[in-house]
């Protein structure tokens, strides 16, 4: 291995292992209350070092609420032929769960609702890179299926309001409310009565 | 003499306490739950913190006395119509407007987020108050549906886990956002077509004239 390549994938490793200290120390602390020396400590790294991967700590949290919502909002590919609309349906709820309930989402959530007096920017950024990325999403993937035949015309925009506001009342906002909150046992009945319930409305 | 004395007595009682609930509020909305002094609601309200404490023995207490305060202002207020589906469609679209306004109006919603910030410093704080507020949200909605169903207009069902979707349909679609933004304006839905889509959805599962849901249930087979 030549000396750069060894220089390079150190560095790597090294912005990787901050990335991780700083998710979890935001995680449990929130943006403000959360201290750059702490998570430099975590990552086993000096502060300088820290500070030559990320300029500051809004920066580096904006990379890490990046990183949790990358992988969000693209579980479902829109290639897909089948023409169960109901199982479609049930999929997107269940993608969007895991991300809320095994990816950290909710807790992300809940921290940037608490800086909305202090840190207004990351409080925007994440709304726009969790919830609007995520709607801009389902509304393709609807209007895809009005486009197959398998719903009938409607305005998406209100229709993605009316289906995820039926699943988020009992599954996503208690848990904004609480950190030990799991999904209830009848999660999926009640998943399945929301999407029935858009369905004998908006089915073709 | 006496009685005016009392009442003179009654009303700055009542005068400090209102001041006092309007500097908490204002405080805990600036600084959070945790972050906020009795010291310093005390100074705001320009009252000792010994009457203070004679009105509000903790933090909590006080705390819990304005979510109360603002969550009673929220009514939904409902009459059975007169007649068919189509002014039923347009009296549940009155009430549920009228009760989006009465939310809008307690100034509930920014508390929501200060309960949210408190969840890692005082879970249980945030747990009882999201119950509280839940509590009278249901309790009003469960009522109204009942009162249809016991009509006939409604078809009989499960009406808390369809008030919880009426209710999760209005939030989503006029609060949801104001979670994130101190000064986001809900849609004025001037038009009332939010609103109707939602009622419509609503009545289109549940009203007596809805169809069984055997209709959709090929799109799984």
């Amino acid at each position: 291995m030549g000396l750069e390549q060894y220089r390079r994938t150190v560095s790597e490793s090294k912005r990787a292992a901050i990335l991780s200290a700083g998710r979890e120390s935001f995680l449990r602390h929130g943006f403000s209350r959360a201290a750059v020396a702490d998570i430099a400590r975590e990552a086993d790294v000096s502060t300088a070092t820290l500070y030559k991967h990320f300029s500051s700590k809004e920066e580096l949290f904006a990379i890490v609420v990046r990183d949790i919502c990358s992988g969000f909002g693209n579980e479902f590919s829109l290639a897909s032929d089948s023409t169960d609309v109901r199982q479609i349906l049930f999929d997107l709820a269940h993608a969007y769960l895991s991300a809320q309930f095994d990816h950290g989402a909710n807790a992300l959530l809940r921290i940037v609702i608490a800086e909305v007096p202090k840190t207004p920017n990351a409080a925007i950024e994440t709304h726009a890179a969790l919830s609007e990325r995520r709607h801009a999403h389902l509304k393709r993937t609807l209007d895809r299926l009005i486009e197959r035949k398998l719903l009938k015309p409607h305005n998406t925009d209100i229709g993605i309001d009316l289906l995820s506001g039926m699943i988020k009342e009992t599954l996503i906002w208690p848990a904004l409310f609480d950190a030990d909150v799991e999904l209830p046992t009848d999660a999926d009945d009640i998943i399945y009565e929301a999407i029935d319930t858009y369905l004998a409305r908006y089915a073709a | 003499m006496e009685a005016k004395l009392e009442t003179y007595r009654n009303a700055v009682i009542r005068t400090k306490r209102a001041a006092i609930l309007r500097a908490a509020r204002a405080q805990f909305l600036r600084n959070g739950f945790s972050h906020t002094g009795m010291t310093d609601i005390a100074y705001d309200a320009d009252v000792s913190t010994a009457t203070l404490y004679k009105h509000f023995r903790s933090k909590d207490i006080l705390f819990a006395e304005i979510v109360e305060d603002a969550s009673n202002m929220f009514k939904f207020a409902f009459s059975q119509p007169e007649g068919d589906e189509a002014s039923l469609t347009d009296s549940l679209c009155e009430a549920a407007k009228a009760g989006l306004q009465s939310y809008l109006a307690s100034e509930l919603q920014p508390l929501m987020r200060v309960v949210i910030a408190e969840v890692p410093f005082a879970p249980e704080l945030a747990r009882i108050t999201y119950a509280r507020i839940t509590h009278h949200w249901y309790g009003e909605a469960i009522r109204t549906l009942n009162g249809l169903v016991s009509t006939g207009m409604l078809k009989p069902h499960d009406t808390k886990r369809s008030a919880g979707f009426l209710i999760g349909m209005i939030k989503e679609t006029f609060l949801w956002e104001s979670l994130f933004r101190a000064d986001y304006v809900s849609p004025a839905d001037e038009d009332g077509r939010r609103m109707r889509a939602i009622i419509e959805l609503f009545l289109n599962r549940y009203s007596v004239n809805a169809p069984e849901l055997t209709n959709v249930v090929y799109l799984h087979n």
